[in-house]
């Protein structure tokens, strides 16, 4: 086998379709006779609905149907969530869960503004927006909840009802779901009476934090909060959902991160069965986490298009998707980290509010899978918590690239920072004091993964991403400049954070490997591509195995008839699982192709080399076969057969118990996940008068194990950077007291440009993953989860003299200079 | 329903008529009436500028211009910069950088470089970046962007 | 997004234009750039019967500098303002200014004229206006008549501008051009709505003495302001540092800036300050 490919800086095969504007996104997808569907959303945080009135819509010339709860039948219901707490994480921590799932429209109560409430069906999309302004709906006012204190109190009003979540929790996979014991009495009866408007309570603890607590040196104590703020891929969620022509099956095109899971959705809300649905993805532009959520839409436009049996196209645009696509990062940590006279972190206490707006969709990730990120690459072995998502009248947070991962280490880094000031050690210095060294891997946290299995740090090396990154921006020779620029009047700051990543979740991802009879390789998969270059980074795996050109071997991917199943692109999964996957099936379709060849030449596979697409048999350069003629022979298509056959002028018989194809698929377990890891420093400018921020220089020493494509890898590193530098700086949900959010359009929520962003240098380190055969770690989600913490780090320091504080983002002027006011005072 | 208007517009070089609602907004019809769709729609109010095609020799937001308004106008899409095959040398920077991810933003961007270097042949690395801040990114973080358009400044001198 | 339904008429002639609008009084729009009116009525927060697309006539796009006045037809783009040599010549910070105004491919369209009658409290053309001493033309069918910018700007987003009248000139006289301008403002972002901005002017004699300075100041209200403030502090004076503090602290102390998204109302106090500041002292040459 050669790596030919693999490691290499390929570039991208997809490029060049997408450059010339002939790749088609899901609002260039159509279908004849379809029609246009709008969703009505409410005005309102929370509300009875006291009555809708379709008439005035209903009559627009035009308009072919308007969609409320009551006609949905049995397809209004609770929508199953993603990411549930594995049974061996209720067994251990005893979560106390109060099922909030979404429900395919608002039924009774609007819950925040822009949930659905009505489906509008016409003949163009701007008549069926026409139309949505007609559909008049009556509310009664509620008193809304805007945060999480005020939701806690018991004078404000329950966003859901006691009953509801009895309700939910009656019936599986629900009672599965919640089924801690604390949550159950000995009559079997569900306990919903812990917790004012909160959908999670638990406790974590690792090793005895009192006792550490108590030999404590020093204690830095403090609230450090993370804003809200979301992903805003450009493209927009969109679905065309299109009848089969026996009328009881579907074809639906969207753009969705978790496919399966929608037809899933699908079939168990409209009640057919799912194969008989079809679920595939044009390109994507952009995911983020926010194609990956649990939405109405998904399963209400199918129900029109089966209804109508017409095709129903939906396009979210953008006032949508930033009041109604997922949320994510508002958490509120009230925190202490307890430190030796050294700076050795003795252990860590905190109680986490977890903002998670109307609904509870994702239970597992926020609230545990950001915390278990707590446990590398500083050495904490003792730590106990109390971590709470509450509801609000807000949009429902869910996992946006990163994943909670950022906010928990967000308050960590400043944790150590301010840890760092209190003893008067360097912020370089506190870090190696406390990372775990690179012979301590595996390294045993002591504590449960998000998937149930121990967390065990596989490989990395922290300490030598510190010093590389450290060397890379020239730490020493900046704080002497430092002192220099000072001196005239000007504040710069450096910043260093540095954090683990999960990657390579569960619980299995397949790809099928299929050669072609005309000797074209397709690799089927179930993932989807949302911009991250599937099409080219499988490819290079199978074309390194079967030793073929790039261009001979072709991707499709997030269709439903891929695999047998597949979970989808969220936890910086694709390349670690299916990366595996490919390679497993790929290599089953060697060995058949070699064992096929021997039989041709009888010879021993021992004695077959493949280079350049042709089988040889070693040092006899006349005995050799092309993988194209092998598969005319193997691969049962008709013709090819008979053609292949005819040339020969013989007869070719398989061997003994080979059946003909060329075509295998594998799976790869996701057993235990893998963990990359990187070291962020950058240093800022900053105008203390107008809290203007400048980012100078942003160095990251990056490690994920075993580089499919390193081009790829530092575009992902890149991107994420700059979405976390535009969530630290530039970007902002902001509510107001009655649940309206004021920034729902691309003006208000500000995102960063080309001229806001710095060059990134990437210091590329290799840890191979002992986990997955490849050695493949995850790398989309990294590069946000640093520059929070960096930043806010970096910013502190430039503005030491005035003894500012730096807790939470966003670093806004008005932040920095109400900062800089109120140390003063 | 409102009054419907024939318009001409020369697009991509031919003359094509069409009777439009004037509220149309030009992005959907070159999208749907002229299955124009490599321009893509974001923002819609004229901040991400992936709408960007140039009417009479000029960037514009065909999001923020109704069909009607281009009577009579020279109007290019990225459509319009396709060789027969292959890629021109803009694109073909951007596929050497590695400079889309998504692919989503490429359209306005390879726009907006087009009309750069239309207008100057040898740009400054500040005249790009002020071109490149006519368009929003989410996924590349733009270096690669950068990299491509001073990549392709320089192949230009060679064409 | 959608925009509702609307009627488009697109006069060639001023005189038609007018006519249009005396008929159709609140029930239409004029539509110049239309890169505020478009997305307003995108997500229909404007949703007029009628468009009057004023893009035709010719006449309303000219540049013209006579012995008394610089005269910036309506439909004057940023970009034209931008890249004028003619406007270079004798007011440089217009171009400056200009090149501040959101985006590229924005300026290309949005118009100068557009921009005043829009009265966005963000923008910085009313401002450049209301400093410079300016005025506006507007034209009716009942004839011409010229708005000074002080009585012209009401309140954000509304003008003293008949409902059948249409802006189709701006006029900034010649006297601006004496004096030395700086504009600063404070933005996130490069081409976003500054959140405060400044404009200052001064003028000094041979001798160096102030013999005028205005500031005015953007993002402190609903429209753009110039604090009365004794001006003596300064003008007639050599100009120090502490004078400039002084003059500074004077226009501070009569403002009443909002709180909004993007700062509260003490942010916007020190921001003004720290501006005008700047900006004085770089227009005085300290």
């Amino acid at each position: 086998m050669t790596t030919l490919n693999f490691g290499h800086p390929t570039l991208r095969k997809e490029d060049p379709a997408i450059l010339r504007g002939e790749v088609r996104y899901i609002s260039d997808m159509n279908a004849t006779g379809m029609l246009f569907a709008k969703v009505v959303r409410s005005t309102l945080a929370h509300a009875k609905i006291l009555s809708i009135d379709k008439s005035a819509a209903l009559n627009l010339d035009g308009v072919v149907a308007v969609y409320i709860a009551e006609d949905l039948g049995p397809s209004q219901r609770h929508l199953a969530s993603f990411g549930q707490f594995p049974p061996p994480l209720l067994e251990k921590w005893n979560p106390k869960i109060r099922p909030a799932p979404v429900t395919t429209l608002a039924d009774e109560i609007v819950r925040y503004v822009g949930e659905p409430v009505a489906l509008v069906v016409a003949n163009d999309q701007y008549i069926a927006e026409d139309a949505a302004e007609l559909v008049s709906i009556e509310y009664e006012p509620l008193t809304s909840i805007s945060n999480t204190v005020q939701a806690l109190s018991q004078e404000s009003p329950s966003i859901h009802k006691l009953e509801d979540s009895l309700n939910v929790i009656s019936s599986e996979p629900w009672r599965s779901w919640c089924s801690s014991k604390e949550q159950w009495n000995d009559k079997g009866e569900y306990q919903v009476k812990w917790g004012h408007n909160t959908g999670i309570d638990m406790r974590v603890r690792v090793g005895e934090t009192d006792k550490e607590f108590l030999k404590a040196n020093i204690i830095v104590k403090d609230q450090y909060s993370s804003h809200r703020y979301t992903g805003v891929p450009l493209e927009g969620r969109g679905i065309l959902a299109i009848p089969d022509p026996d009328g009881e099956g579907l074809m639906v095109w969207s753009s969705h991160q978790i496919p399966y899971f929608h037809r899933a959705l699908i079939s168990e809300s409209i009640g057919i069965s799912e194969e008989k649905i079809r679920v595939s993805q044009p390109y994507l532009g952009g995911g983020f986490g926010q194609k990956a959520g649990i939405y109405g839409e998904d399963v209400l436009i199918p129900f029109a298009a089966l209804k109508l049996n017409r095709p129903v196209k939906w396009l979210e645009d953008k006032i949508e998707h930033f009041q109604a696509s997922s949320h994510s990062r508002e958490q509120v940590f009230d925190a202490e980290m307890a430190f030796d006279s050294n700076g050795k972190i003795l252990g860590l206490r905190y109680e986490v509010l977890i903002d998670t707006g109307a609904h509870l969709t994702f239970p597992v990730v926020l609230p545990y899978l950001g915390m278990c990120h707590i446990f590398g690459p500083y050495r904490i072995s003792c730590m106990e918590a109390r971590i709470r998502s509450v509801f609000t009248n807000k949009a429902t947070a869910a996992p946006y690239r990163g994943a909670g991962r950022p906010e928990v280490v967000f308050m960590v880094n400043r944790l150590i920072d301010h840890g760092a000031k209190k003893l008067g050690i360097d912020p370089v210095e506190i870090r190696r004091i406390n990372l775990i060294s690179s012979e301590e891997m595996p390294y045993d946290a002591g504590i449960l993964y998000r998937d149930g299995s121990p967390l065990i740090l596989d490989s990395g090396n922290y300490p030598e991403a510190l010093e590389k990154s450290v060397n890379a921006i020239n730490y020493d020779k900046f704080r002497i400049k430092q002192k220099e620029l000072f001196n005239v009047g000007r504040f710069v700051g450096i910043g260093v954070a540095c954090n683990i990543e999960a990657g390579g979740l569960g619980p299995v991802e397949g790809a099928r490997v299929e050669i072609k009879s005309s000797g074209d390789v397709v690799i089927h998969l179930g993932v989807v591509d949302t911009g991250q270059g599937h099409r080219t980074v499988f490819a290079q795996i199978c074309a390194d195995i079967l030793n073929l050109d790039l261009d001979r071997v072709s991707v499709r991917s997030g269709d439903s008839r891929g695999v047998i199943y597949s979970r989808g692109t969220y936890h910086s999964r694709a390349a670690v699982l299916v990366g595996n996957a490919v390679q497993s099936a790929s290599l089953k379709v060697r060995k058949k192709l070699l064992k096929l060849v021997s039989h041709i030449f009888e010879v021993s596979e021992e004695d077959l080399e493949i280079r350049k697409g042709t089988i040889y048999v070693k040092g006899a350069p006349d005995k050799s076969i092309t993988i194209d003629r092998c598969a005319q022979l193997c691969v049962p298509d008709g013709s090819s057969v008979a053609a292949a056959v005819a040339s020969a002028g013989a007869i070719v018989s398989l061997p003994l118990g080979m059946e003909p194809s060329l075509d295998e698929t594998s799976f790869q377990a996701g057993t235990s996940v893998v963990w990359g890891h990187a070291c962020h420093i950058a240093t800022v400018e900053v105008d203390p008068e107008l809290g203007i921020i400048k980012i100078l220089n942003y160095v990251i020493a990056h490690d994920c194990g075993k580089v499919i494509n390193p081009l790829i890898v530092h575009g992902q590193v890149h991107g994420g950077i700059a979405q976390g530098i535009g969530g630290t700086i530039f970007e902002q949900l902001i509510y107001d007291n009655d649940g309206q959010l004021l920034t729902s359009n691309m003006a208000d929520y500000m995102l960063p440009r080309s001229t806001d962003i710095p060059d990134i240098e990437i210091i590329s380190l290799e840890s191979p993953s002992p986990n997955n055969p490849l050695g493949i770690k995850g790398t989309g989600e990294g590069g946000t989860i640093g520059p929070p913490s960096v930043l806010a780090a970096a910013v502190e320091d430039a503005l030491e003299s005035f003894g500012v504080k730096i807790t939470s983002t966003p670093l806004t002027p008005g932040k920095i200079i109400d900062a800089i006011q109120s140390a003063k005072q | 329903m409102s009054k419907m208007h024939e318009i001409t517009i020369n697009l991509n070089g031919v003359d094509r008529n069409l009777e439009v609602e004037p509220r149309r907004l030009l992005c959907d019809v070159l999208r749907e009436d002229f299955g124009l769709t490599g321009t893509h729609v974001s923002c819609e109010i004229g901040v991400c500028g992936v709408c960007t095609v140039l009417m009479n020799g000029k960037t514009c937001r065909s999001c923020l211009t109704f069909a009607i308004q281009a009577d009579g106008a020279e109007v290019k899409t990225v459509e319009y910069m396709n060789q027969a095959k292959g890629l021109n040398y803009i694109q073909k920077a951007f596929h050497e950088n590695h400079a889309l991810q998504c692919g989503y933003c490429t359209p306005g961007f390879l726009i907006v470089l087009d009309n750069l270097f239309t207008n100057n042949k040898n740009p400054s690395d500040d005249q790009i970046n002020e071109a490149l801040s006519d368009v929003l990114c989410r996924c590349t973080g733009y270096k690669n962007i950068f990299k491509a358009a001073c990549d392709a400044r320089e192949a230009l001198k060679q064409m | 997004m959608k925009p509702a339904p609307f009627e488009y008429l697109a006069p060639n002639k001023l005189s038609e234009a007018v006519s249009l609008l005396s008929e159709l009084g609140e029930e239409a729009s004029i539509m110049a750039g239309g890169q505020s009116l478009v997305p307003a009525m995108t997500v229909r927060l404007a949703s007029p019967d009628t468009i009057i697309d004023v893009n035709n006539i010719k006449e309303l796009k000219n540049i013209n500098i006579d012995d008394q006045n610089i005269r910036i037809g309506a439909l004057v783009t940023h970009s034209d303002v931008e890249s004028s040599e003619q406007l270079r010549s004798v007011l440089p910070i217009l171009s400056t200014i200009a090149k501040h105004i959101a985006h590229p491919t924005i300026r290309n369209r949005g118009t100068f004229g557009g921009s005043l009658a829009h009265a966005d409290p963000a923008a910085e053309w009313p401002c450049v206006l209301l400093g410079m001493n300016g005025s506006i033309k507007a034209n009716s069918v009942r004839g011409e008549r010229t708005i000074k910018a002080k009585d012209f700007f009401q309140s954000l987003f509304s003008t003293t501008l008949e409902t059948d009248e249409i802006l189709t000139e701006a006029i900034i006289p010649l006297s601006a051009t004496r004096s030395s301008w700086v504009f600063q403002e404070v933005s996130k972002q490069v081409g976003a709505f500054g959140i405060v901005f400044v404009l200052v002017g001064v003028l000094k004699n041979q001798s160096g003495l102030v013999e005028d300075v205005c500031a005015v100041l953007g993002g402190c209200g609903d429209v753009p302001l110039i604090p009365s403030v004794n001006q003596t502090i300064i003008v007639g004076k050599i100009p120090t540092i502490n004078l400039v503090e002084q003059y500074t602290a004077e226009i501070i102390r009569s403002l009443d800036p909002p709180s909004d998204i993007n700062a509260t109302k003490g942010n916007r106090i020190q921001m003004a300050r720290t501006l005008l500041m700047r900006a004085l002292t770089e227009a005085l040459s300290l």
